[in-house]
């Protein structure tokens, strides 16, 4: 029965193991990640000083709009779905994922989805150069012919996260172990569980939203065509159908991580285990109902500004309920700062910051002022990269040991973190102050008065950009020659079935069902 | 339906993508032309004319101005007769288009009515569509502007007609 993997090639190609699965994704997003960051360092390199230097306008769009879908679709939600092939099955005791051959199938589109996208950087009329929200008619009407790369690529993408999605929730009602209830799943399954709900729902709207694109463009439709009696304004209501609970499916598996390393290295449980689950829940459910607060100057009845200004300052309530949860996690606890930790309670500074402004940005009235500034970037950027990105870096440096045997160096470890913390702060903190002051987003040129704090946040960017070349170091050099691990806990107050397995992970796990008390 | 737990799961999980994916082509765009109906945004202009009694309100005038485009694919020859009309509001005031058929073929066409600011659609009805035979010059009336009693003051003093 137990027999290890296959030798060579075939064995990535043709692989239906989770562990294999989990460490394609994971590489795959990392090198989105560095692809995706080369676009944004051709951006802040642009921004360093007033005038065009480098690049020339249309390629600056191009640039933007590549680094935003690349970013999210390729670098972020792709290493949560490589975070949730290797652990879900280990935290509920399963031996493997529920449809081991469709996991092989939902990962091996990826690579092509984005050379599909990517090429389209070297064709006749560029890449797409709309912006990663690729509002209609800029994305149809006025597109470069490259569009329809692009609205492949979306597709192959969508098909592969719905059944990455359909995998995993197959896997969580179906395979945990015996005595395993909906309520004692770890965290990180309970985020997720609900986030594949989410991908379910709104990943088939973004297919419909390009679809209706792609028939506008081609099969002469006027979805979105004010000409045949469609609307513009209508695709941006789809999109942010799909678009504002695609910004939860990136933070609740994140959440899920903060939520097993600050317990592990505070040496105590989960404060608020219950209330961890109920208020993903409600953030899940509010996210379908508060979409159109990225519209609030579309033109909406005064009524609709309101109802959504409202629906969406609510959700601060049970994301709060989460941020004072990890605290009181920490409260009194026994805590060490090891490199998951730092980064797991930067996550939750950070993330705060990113979160109070974008109870700002929800004020209707306010939000005339910071719409499309760059207070908006600096906003999101909070959320996903020190959101998103932070807790991702902190899954890989809290599991690594645990997946390969072989501690990370912990000093090395340590300055990534400081540079990249510094690094982020340096390039978005005064990306607030550039949109207080009215520089808007995504031109390659900006007024003289916005220069000195420019030229900050580009340097803030070169320097998180090289963080992120240590990081890809630091993790390379403790798979080849780490110090090697063995006790199955790796971390002194690590807590659940995972942590019952021996270190390294066997290729094999959980063939028995471990009993759940 | 399967009788393996994880196939049940399965099915159900896809019908549901496919069911949002349905609901996002062919739910979400009528829902959203409710939406506008019922809110009055979108400009979409009414249906058939009709003859209320209203005052005209000689203090004040409204300026209208008709813009028309053609879809990309469109050949015909399409201008507002008028570009520009100055009306007391109550006062009912047809605005004539021209459209000419380029090609050599026989065509039927639709034009599609839009009004900003939007509250000012709800003053403007199509009286007559038109059809135009190849080559001929057609010339049809699309509006009838009636000057708005309750308009609000300034904020209707200018009002844009594009037929498209």
């Amino acid at each position: 029965m137990a027999h290890g993997p296959a030798k060579g090639i075939g064995r990535w190609l043709f692989t239906t193991n989770h562990k294999d699965i989990g460490t394609l994704y994971l590489w795959f997003s990392f090198a989105m990640f560095l692809l995706g960051g080369f676009f944004a360092m051709v951006i802040r390199a642009e921004l360093f000083e007033p005038g065009m230097q480098i690049i020339k306008p249309e390629f600056f769009n191009q640039m933007t709009t590549m680094h935003g879908l690349v970013m999210v679709f390729g670098a972020i939600m792709p290493a949560f779905v490589g975070l949730a092939n290797w652990m879900i099955p280990m935290m509920i005791g399963a031996p493997d994922m529920a449809l081991p051959r469709m996991n092989n199938l939902s990962f091996w589109i990826l690579p092509f989805a984005f050379t599909l996208l990517a090429s389209t950087l070297f064709m006749e009329g560029g890449a797409p150069n709309f912006g990663w929200t690729f509002y209609a008619p800029l994305s149809t009407t006025y597109a470069p012919d490259t569009v329809n790369y692009f609205i492949f690529a979306m597709h192959i993408m969508g098909a592969s996260s719905i059944m990455g999605s359909i995998n995993i929730i197959a896997t969580i009602l179906n395979m945990r172990a015996p005595g395993m209830t909906l309520m004692k799943m770890p965290m990180f399954v309970w985020t997720w569980l609900i986030t594949a709900f989410l991908l379910i729902a709104v990943m088939p709207v973004l297919a419909g939203a390009v679809t209706m694109m792609l028939m506008d463009i081609n099969f002469g439709t006027s979805f979105f065509n004010a000409a045949g009696g469609g609307d513009p304004v209508l695709f941006q209501h789809v999109f942010w159908f799909f678009g504002h609970p695609e910004v939860y499916i990136i933070i609740l598996p994140a959440f899920g991580v903060i939520s097993h390393i600050i317990p592990t290295f505070s040496r105590k449980p989960l404060f608020g285990y219950s209330s961890m689950v109920y208020a993903t829940a409600s953030i899940a459910f509010l996210s379908f109902i508060v979409w159109a607060h990225h519209m609030f100057l579309v033109g909406m009845p005064i009524g609709g500004e309101l109802y959504f200004m409202y629906a969406t300052m609510l959700i601060a309530v049970p994301t709060a309920a989460k941020v004072f949860n990890w605290i009181s996690t920490m409260f009194r606890g026994s805590l060490t700062f090891e490199t998951p930790m730092l980064f797991a309670i930067a996550f939750v500074i950070l993330f705060t910051i990113g979160g109070l402004t974008g109870v700002m940005v929800a004020i209707a009235p306010a939000d005339v002022q910071y719409h499309d500034s760059y207070f908006v970037v600096a906003h999101f950027h909070y959320v996903m990269v020190a959101g998103a990105v932070f807790s991702g870096t902190a899954a890989v440096y809290y599991w690594l040991p645990k997946w390969c045997g072989n501690m990370y160096n912990e000093s090395m470890a340590k300055v990534q973190f400081w540079v990249s913390f510094i690094g982020f702060n340096v390039t978005f903190f005064p990306q607030h102050f550039l949109g207080l002051a009215g520089m808007p987003r995504r031109y390659a040129d900006y007024a003289l008065q916005f220069s000195d704090w420019n030229m900050v946040s580009s340097i803030g960017a070169f320097t998180y950009g090289a963080s992120q070349l240590l990081f890809l170091y630091i993790v390379i050099q403790a798979i080849k020659s780490g110090k090697p691990v063995r006790d199955p806990k790796v971390w002194e107050g690590a807590e659940g079935l995972e942590w019952t397995l021996p270190t390294p992970v066997p290729y094999h796990t959980f063939s028995t069902p471990p009993e759940v008390k | 339906m399967p009788t393996n737990p994880v196939r049940k799961t399965l099915v159900k999980l896809l019908a549901g993508a496919a069911g949002m994916f349905l609901f996002a082509i062919f739910l979400m765009p009528p829902l959203y032309d409710v939406f506008c109906d019922i809110t009055g945004i979108g400009g979409k202009t009414g249906g058939p004319y009709q003859v209320s009694e209203s005052g005209v309100d000689m203090s004040r005038t409204v300026k209208v101005q008709f813009v028309a485009t053609n879809n990309g694919a469109m050949p015909w020859e399409f201008t507002p007769k008028v570009f520009e009309v100055t009306v007391h509001p109550g006062e009912p005031t047809e605005a004539a288009f021209f459209a000419k058929n380029r090609t050599s073929r026989d065509m039927v066409a639709q034009a599609i009515p839009n009004v900003t600011p939007f509250n000012a659609a709800e003053y403007f009805f199509l009286l007559q569509p038109a059809t135009a035979r190849s080559g001929c010059g057609s010339r049809f009336t699309t509006g009838i502007y009636r000057g708005s009693r309750s308009a609000n003051g300034s904020q209707d003093d200018n009002v844009v007609l594009h037929i498209i």
